[in-house]
């Protein structure tokens, strides 16, 4: 009897699915493409070579002249090291400078100093005899001999005095575009929270200042008495950009609106509401936990710029109080409504960096550190 | 002209590059190839790059195609992407949520006549919704036939794991299948 999943097999087998419309002409378009680049041409000449070169270096390998003595272990100097090497020529073979051809440019100097000194003096071998070194051919050099560059030639590598160099491989630290973006974006809040706070700015605004030892000064009327004071939680939502970086890492930012609002009441005015309006950019790099067709699920941390856009006290605008920075870590789960577009909801922890500043006394002020919950839209602007 | 290539010819034409007959290529091919991408991927999106990719690899790779009969040229164009598909699961290696209800194991087996049913596209859209091993897992041995031995080697788990994936998998389509078969009860 058949089970369901050959059932499943053959249906699925026999099944054409709705193509996507265009997938044809996009098709087409990229065969197009592929079968325009041109291909590779083919060139019979370097196939030639090869053989040319093989039967080259075997000839060159059963006519060379035999070895010549190897030279005996002394102190390698540049001017030793070119005696040795040309104690090695033998004076049997005839070395003729090449005749200078007309109009060419003379190359630069391979003469080396130190040869023209060994040969002038000679050399005395182990036995002590005297040699005279033979003479090496004149090349022609530049025109200006301080352009005249020594040359050491090749030490032979059977020496067991020389020194091999030391090759030290260059340290490649890679640095990814996802650490180089955190970096530079961290770099930059630092240096703008730095800004920030040696800036002085006037404000009329009764609120606490925002110093490090948590001391609050609380807004008044004059000839009145605040007899207390709420705060509600803050609202925030917007539109979220997402560019991922890899499988797993994407880099969040956005611009997200928060709204503050909070309730003075007075012995005699009573109650008196503030509400102050705050634009973030918050900028995370956020990590995929787990993820499917329509769900994802993610954690990250980075920061956040909250720049004050509006203020009213009792129904009066208000002076605002400026950019806030902020370092967050976030948690969330985002539905996707398509490839590039979802919905999500974001449970977030914040620590405000004190600023040392007058500042509007909001839920954020009392609650430095405090958690918020975020949702809106989140655009995926490429794939990894 | 084209229409009436067997697969022999039409792979001939493809050959020589003759535009008329990549084009009937694609007319005859992808339709089923995007049904199998469909399987395979999470999205239609991906299924659609994945049945371009698979085309044009096969038309740049058509020198390599060897006749076997009638039917072969369709199996090794499936071959291809099924081999794509893989690859690409494997690099992606990413962990899904698992969009299943906690509860009791149903032991219904759906019959075959109820699976007759059911439309192809809630069984694709059922299949693309596991997660990314186990579908892989189910495809290929279920709708594929690779073995246990086969799928381990290609996807770089076990043949445990492979058994087991394919367990998962099973019970998380008849789930789905035998909730639906309940709401279309009369």
């Amino acid at each position: 009897m058949k089970k369901w999943e050959d059932i499943v097999k053959d249906k699925l087998e026999a099944y054409e699915s709705p193509l996507p419309e265009g997938s044809l002409e996009a098709f087409l378009a990229r065969g197009k493409k592929v079968s325009a680049a041109p291909a590779p041409k083919r060139v019979l000449l370097p196939w030639l070579l090869i053989p040319a070169v093989a039967a080259g270096l075997a000839a060159w390998f059963i006519f060379r002249p035999g070895p010549s003595k190897a030279p005996a272990p002394q102190d390698i100097s540049p001017r030793n090291a070119v005696a040795l090497v040309t104690d090695s020529i033998p004076p049997a073979i005839p070395v003729q400078a090449p005749p200078p051809i007309p109009g060419t440019v003379k190359p630069k100097a391979v003469r080396p100093a130190a040869a023209v000194q060994t040969r002038e003096d000679g050399h005395v071998n182990d036995s002590g005899e005297e040699t005279t070194v033979p003479e090496i051919p004149e090349i022609q050099g530049p025109d200006n001999p301080e352009e005249a560059v020594a040359v050491i030639p090749d030490i032979p590598e059977s020496s067991p005095f020389v020194p091999r160099a030391i090759v030290r491989k260059p340290h490649v630290i890679k640095v990814g575009p996802a650490a180089g973006i955190v970096a530079g974006s961290g770099l930059l809040a630092a240096l703008a929270a730095s800004s920030v706070k040696s800036s002085t700015s006037a404000h009329n605004a009764v609120g606490p200042f925002d110093s490090p030892n948590g001391s609050i000064d609380f807004p008044f009327l004059p000839g009145d008495a605040l007899t207390g004071y709420s705060h509600r939680f803050p609202v925030r939502g917007g539109v979220s950009l997402e560019i991922p970086v890899s499988e797993r890492l994407s880099i969040t930012s956005g611009l997200d609106y928060s709204f503050y609002s909070s309730t003075f009441t007075y012995a005699q005015a009573g109650t008196k509401e503030q509400a102050v309006h705050y634009l973030d950019v918050p900028l995370r790099l956020d990590w995929t936990i787990a993820s499917n067709r329509w769900l994802r699920v993610y954690a990250g941390s980075g920061a956040a710029a909250s720049f004050c856009v509006g203020a009213t006290w009792a129904g009066n605008p208000k002076d605002r109080d400026g950019v806030h920075f902020s370092l967050t870590g976030a948690g969330g789960i985002q539905f996707n409504l398509s490839r590039h577009v979802g919905l999500y909801v974001e449970p977030a922890l914040s620590w405000t960096v004190p600023s040392g500043r007058q500042v509007l006394q909001t839920w954020r002020s009392d609650h430095p550190l405090m958690f918020s919950l975020a949702g809106g839209l989140r655009i995926r602007l490429r794939n990894p | 002209m084209y229409k009436e290539l067997n697969e022999q010819e039409l792979a001939g034409y493809c050959c020589e590059k003759d535009p008329k007959a990549e084009e009937e290529l694609y007319k005859r091919y992808a339709a089923r190839v995007y049904t199998l991408c469909r399987r395979y991927m999470s999205n239609d999106d991906d299924a659609a790059d994945l049945m371009q990719d698979t085309l044009l690899q096969a038309l740049g790779k058509m020198q390599t195609y060897t006749y076997r009969g009638e039917g072969s040229l369709g199996a090794w164009i499936n071959r291809i992407a099924v081999n794509k598909a893989v690859s690409l699961i494997k690099q992606r290696k990413r962990r899904t949520l698992l969009l299943e209800q906690w509860g009791r194991e149903t032991s219904v087996e759906p019959s075959p006549e109820e699976v007759e049913k059911i439309p192809e596209e809630k069984l694709l859209a059922w299949i693309s919704g596991l997660p990314d091993v186990r579908r892989a897992v189910f495809n290929m041995y279920c709708l594929d036939g690779y073995s246990h031995r086969e799928i381990a080697d290609e996807l770089g788990i076990s043949e445990k794991g492979s058994a087991s994936m394919l367990t998962r998998a099973r019970k998380q389509l008849k789930r789905e299948i035998v909730r639906y078969l309940k709401e279309k009860q009369p």
